[in-house]
Parts: C-alpha cells; sequence; structure tokens
C-alpha cells in the first residue's frame, strides 16, 4: 500500500480492495491479448454504430423515413431505364414489314410468299403468325379483356401476318418501302405495313424518359448522401464529448470514424429497402390503374418492377453513398476538434 | 522519460504560457507541477499529452518529440498515458465498468478481457460493487476514483493528472493520491499539476514551481528545501 494516507483510505474504501500490483500482476499472469482480431475489430464497431441509431430512435426513423421517400425515386428512376431499355429493344426486334393475309387460299399465299423471301437475300427473317396465334397474343397482352375475347374463338376476325425483317446493311427506309411495294403486289396480301416512322417517335420518347431515368438516379442519389453527410454531422457533434475522452485515451482517427461510416452505410442500407418498398408499392398501384385506365394499350405486360439482382445492387449502391457521405462527413466534422 | 528543452508557448496575440521551461522527468518519478492559476501547469502538460505544441523548443515525452507527431502518432503516446482530470470527463451515457475499460476498448481488446480487467481495477480502487451503475449515481469522490481506475487500467507508463483532487475534499483526496502513489510505486512516472500546498507537503516528492510561465523552483524534497537545480531556493506561494 501508499506510503500516506491508510488510516483515510481504508475508511473511504467502500470495498476490500486489491493492491495496484496484484492487478497488473494477474492481467501479466493471464497473459492478456493486447488486441482482439480483425473480426472481432469490425464487429465492435457494427455493435457500435447499431447501438448509435438505437439510442436515437427518432433521429433514426425520420432519416430512414426521409431516405426512403428520396430512394424510392431513385429507384423509379432505376425503373424506368430498365423498362424503357427493354421496350426499347423489343420495338427494335418487331421494327419491319407486317404483311396481313387476306380471305382465300391461305396455303397457296404463303408458298408463293415463302418462295419469295427465300429468292430475296435482303430479306433477314420471315416469322408467320396465323389467326390463332394472333388471338392469342392479343389476349396475352390484354388480359383484363381476355374474356371479351371468348367469344371470338369461333369466328376469329383476326389476320395471319408475316412480319419480316431485312439483313442490317439492307435496313433503309428505301429498301423497306420497295419491299413494301412489291410484296404489296402479291396475290392474297390485303396489307403491308411500314412503321418506322412510329419507331422513330417511340425511340425519341423512350430515350427521353431514359434521360430522365438517369437525372432521378443520380440527383436522388446525391440528395441522399446531403441527408446522410447532415445526420452524419448530428450524430458527432452529439458524441462530441465522448470523442474527446477516446482521443484522450489514444484511439485512433480510424477508430473514432468508423463506427460513424458504418452508421451511413446502415442508414443507406435502411432507407433504400424501404425506398425499393415505397417504389414497388408506387409501381403496382401505377399499373393497375394503368391497365383499368388504357386496357387495350399491351405495353403494360412488358412492364415489369426490377429483378432481385438489381434490388440487390442498388442496396449495394446506396450503402456505397452512405459510407462515402458518412466519411466525407465525419472527417469534416471531428477535425476541428480539440485534443 | 520526459524533457523540455528551452520550451516556450505563447497564445496570440502575445500572451506568454510558458517561457523557455528545460526539465527532465526520469522514468518512475513522482513529480507535483505547482504554482498559481495562470501559471502555465496545465499547459505544460496539453504539451506533454500533445493536445498543444510548443512554440519554441522540444518536449520529448518516452523518446518521442511530441512536436513532430501527427494525429496517430499522438494517440500511440496517449496509449502509454493515463490522463486524470479535474472535471473527471467520465462518460455518463456509459456504465462505471464500460468507462473504466474505454482505453482497452479504443485499443481493440476484446469485450470480455477488457471487462474482466476493468473488474479487477475497480477492486482496487474500493469500487468493486459498483461496475453497473451509472457513473451519475456517484459521490465526487467516487467519479474520481472512477477516473483514475480508467487511466490505470491499461498499466501506462506515465500518469499526467491535472488537479486531480481540485473538487474533492482532504479525506477524498487524499484516497486518490494514494492510487497515484501506488501506481508510482509499481513504475509509473506520475506527473500531477496542483495548487495544493498541503498534498506536496504530506507526499515530500520533488515539485517543479511554475510561475507565470517560467520555472522558478524545482525541489527534490520540499519539506526541507533542497533545491533540483541551481535556481535559487526561495518562500514560494502557490496556493
Amino acid at each position: 500500500m501508499s506510503i500516506i494516507g491508510n488510516r483515510i483510505s481504508r475508511a473511504a474504501r467502500s470495498a476490500p480492495s486489491l493492491g495496484l500490483k496484484t492487478v497488473w500482476h494477474v492481467h501479466e499472469a493471464e497473459q492478456f491479448k493486447t488486441s482482439g482480431s480483425w473480426l472481432e475489430f469490425l464487429s465492435h464497431h457494427l455493435r457500435m454504430a447499431w447501438a448509435q441509431l438505437r439510442n436515437s430512435p427518432i433521429n433514426t426513423a425520420m432519416t430512414t423515413v426521409i431516405m426512403a421517400v428520396v430512394l424510392s425515386l431513385s429507384v423509379l428512376g432505376v425503373l424506368i431505364i430498365h423498362n424503357t431499355h427493354g421496350l426499347l429493344e423489343h420495338a427494335r426486334g418487331s421494327v419491319g414489314l407486317t404483311i396481313y393475309l387476306g380471305d382465300g387460299d391461305e396455303g397457296e399465299f404463303r408458298a408463293r410468299l415463302e418462295s419469295y423471301f427465300k429468292a430475296d437475300k435482303r430479306i433477314a427473317s420471315a416469322r408467320f403468325e396465323s389467326k390463332e396465334d394472333a388471338l392469342k397474343t392479343l389476349r396475352s397482352e390484354t388480359p383484363s379483356v381476355s374474356t371479351l375475347l371468348d367469344g371470338l374463338d369461333a369466328r376469329n376476325p383476326l389476320p395471319a401476318s408475316y412480319v419480316v425483317t431485312v439483313e442490317e446493311a439492307d435496313s433503309t427506309p428505301a429498301i423497306y418501302q420497295e419491299l413494301r411495294q412489291r410484296l404489296q403486289q402479291f396475290p392474297g396480301v390485303e396489307l403491308v405495313q411500314y412503321n418506322n416512322s412510329l419507331l422513330g417517335e417511340l425511340s425519341d420518347a423512350l430515350r427521353f424518359l431514359n434521360v430522365l431515368g438517369w437525372v432521378a438516379v443520380v440527383g436522388m442519389l446525391m440528395v441522399a448522401s446531403f441527408i446522410v453527410a447532415l445526420t452524419i454531422i448530428i450524430s458527432v457533434d452529439k458524441r462530441r464529448e465522448e470523442i474527446l475522452v477516446m482521443r484522450l485515451v489514444g484511439a485512433t482517427e480510424r477508430f473514432i470514424q468508423l463506427p460513424f461510416i458504418f452508421e451511413g452505410v446502415f442508414k443507406g442500407i435502411l432507407g433504400g429497402v424501404l425506398g425499393v418498398a415505397f417504389a414497388f408499392a408506387g409501381f403496382s398501384v401505377a399499373r393497375r390503374l394503368l391497365e383499368d385506365a388504357l386496357p387495350f394499350v399491351s405495353v403494360w405486360s412488358r412492364v415489369a418492377f426490377l429483378s432481385w439482382s438489381l434490388v440487390g445492387g442498388i442496396l449495394g449502391v446506396v450503402a456505397i453513398v452512405g459510407a462515402l457521405a458518412s466519411m466525407g462527413a465525419v472527417r469534416r466534422a471531428i477535425s476541428p476538434m480539440d485534443a | 522519460m520526459i524533457r523540455f528543452t528551452d520550451v516556450h508557448k505563447w497564445y496570440p496575440p502575445q500572451q506568454a504560457a510558458l517561457r523557455a521551461v528545460s526539465l527532465e522527468i526520469a522514468e518512475g518519478e513522482f513529480v507535483f507541477v505547482a504554482g498559481a492559476s495562470g501559471a502555465g501547469k496545465s499547459t505544460m502538460l496539453r504539451l506533454l499529452y500533445g493536445a498543444e505544441r510548443s512554440t519554441e523548443g522540444e518536449v520529448v515525452v518516452a523518446g518521442r518529440q511530441v512536436s513532430e507527431l501527427d494525429r496517430e502518432g499522438i494517440a500511440s503516446l496517449r496509449r502509454d498515458m493515463g490522463i486524470i482530470f479535474q472535471d473527471d470527463k467520465l462518460l455518463m451515457s456509459r456504465s462505471v465498468i464500460e468507462n473504466v475499460a474505454f482505453p482497452l476498448e479504443v485499443q481493440g481488446v476484446s469485450r470480455e478481457e477488457r471487462f474482466a480487467r476493468a473488474r479487477l481495477m475497480l477492486e482496487a480502487v474500493g469500487l468493486g460493487g459498483k461496475g453497473e451503475v451509472s457513473p451519475l449515481t456517484l459521490s465526487g469522490g467516487e467519479q474520481q476514483r472512477v477516473a483514475v481506475a480508467r487511466a490505470l487500467v491499461h498499466r501506462p507508463r506515465i500518469i499526467l493528472a491535472d488537479e486531480p483532487t481540485g473538487n474533492l475534499d482532504h479525506d477524498m483526496a487524499h484516497v486518490v493520491f494514494d492510487l497515484l502513489v501506488e501506481a508510482n510505486q509499481a513504475g509509473v512516472t506520475i506527473v500531477v499539476a496542483t495548487h495544493s500546498l498541503s498534498i506536496i507537503d504530506e507526499l515530500n516528492k520533488r515539485t517543479i514551481v511554475l510561475d507565470r510561465g517560467s520555472i522558478i523552483g524545482d525541489f527534490i524534497d520540499p519539506r526541507l528545501g533542497v533545491s533540483n537545480t541551481s535556481l535559487p531556493m526561495r518562500e514560494q506561494s502557490v496556493g
């Protein structure tokens, strides 16, 4: 024991105590490690970050909801990009000449046309769609009115048709016009349609939507990173005293910053998950309303929500955005601190 | 262990906190830094743990020149130290044992291990049964003992204490110094800034006296007035 204050300290101490030398001797005898593993380090900081979120439930809930609203707009952007790409590909794939056959000897009409398709080297493909196939396609593209089509099975008014595409090198409006005029002369051919101008307009509209999608994605991610940064600055300010003590006991900058960075990642992921849910709910409602309002527009069956892999990708991106935003914010917020 | 060589510290615009301070403290020494308020005691300690940089001169602690250390270097230096303040700087959102284990936590020691060590340290400071409570429920003296336990738990080489008993009554002050002396006997270098003459007198350890930023006395045996340097011995009120 010490050289002074024995009498007083004995009275002041509330419980029988060990001497410091004994305590340190026990530490040495126990051969305590000086540091844990990387995994322990990581899990410790993840726990700290999670605790930070739990200790400020109102802040966490508000941040998550605001992030979710912002990120749902970003998800909507991805949804637009994803679907416009698909629709554009579909439109490109279906461009060409549609040759509708009239009533009569369908076998003979087809034989003449198909021999011509084989002979003309400019023609890349010719896909036949029978009257029954046409009805099936109509049914699948307009499920909401499929029951109305049931009465047509006996007397199907839809014509059989060919969709003809030309080799890419010959894919010019002039060639299509020439082929159109030639095919129009064939017996049994009622109508030859060439919808290139529609494709052009559709492409322009889809391209515009695509740009709009990217603007939504990038813009909303920037807003999300700003929100994360702001909440991290508040979080740092709230823990100012603790950070000061951390520094005094020798915490490294990495040790101080990591929980805040993980907090940003958690906020990003939580907001992202909820944002995807919001976007899915909005998408489902909008699709149902549009299907009801415009039942004959076949495009709705081709508009799909994001795949699981895309959702995973979005969550990965928002996690990275959360990490980067909080990294920048925490560095700025703690660097002017004393000690 | 500690060396100041012609250290000056100025605060803008022209306020001198330390002037031409040179001293050496050997490993395992117990040293008081005494002086009136504003004499430069706290500045000296802040230079030692890297919270301030000297304007001129060299401060070397445990072989490291403090003014040349970056943030990571300062953190590493502080892991060799235990720092005690007048306001104990405990984290009220954490339990007593979590506060004591905090230096081990920042060093990456596993939870089980740091709590085992902290529990033993709380036993050593006489607070064995109070690990799970909040520091808010403790008296001032008990809180300061928690702060001492936190400063000692990682077995530092140096303890820096800035008026550690400033808020405590005489009896509690003795309890805290009792622990510091015990740590010193175990080989820890102790530097205590204080203006308490009674404690200096009772412990009779080497005492460096500052006045307006300059060393005016360095006594090996303050009771007998034996000086450590060529500075003239004089009666000095440091309270």
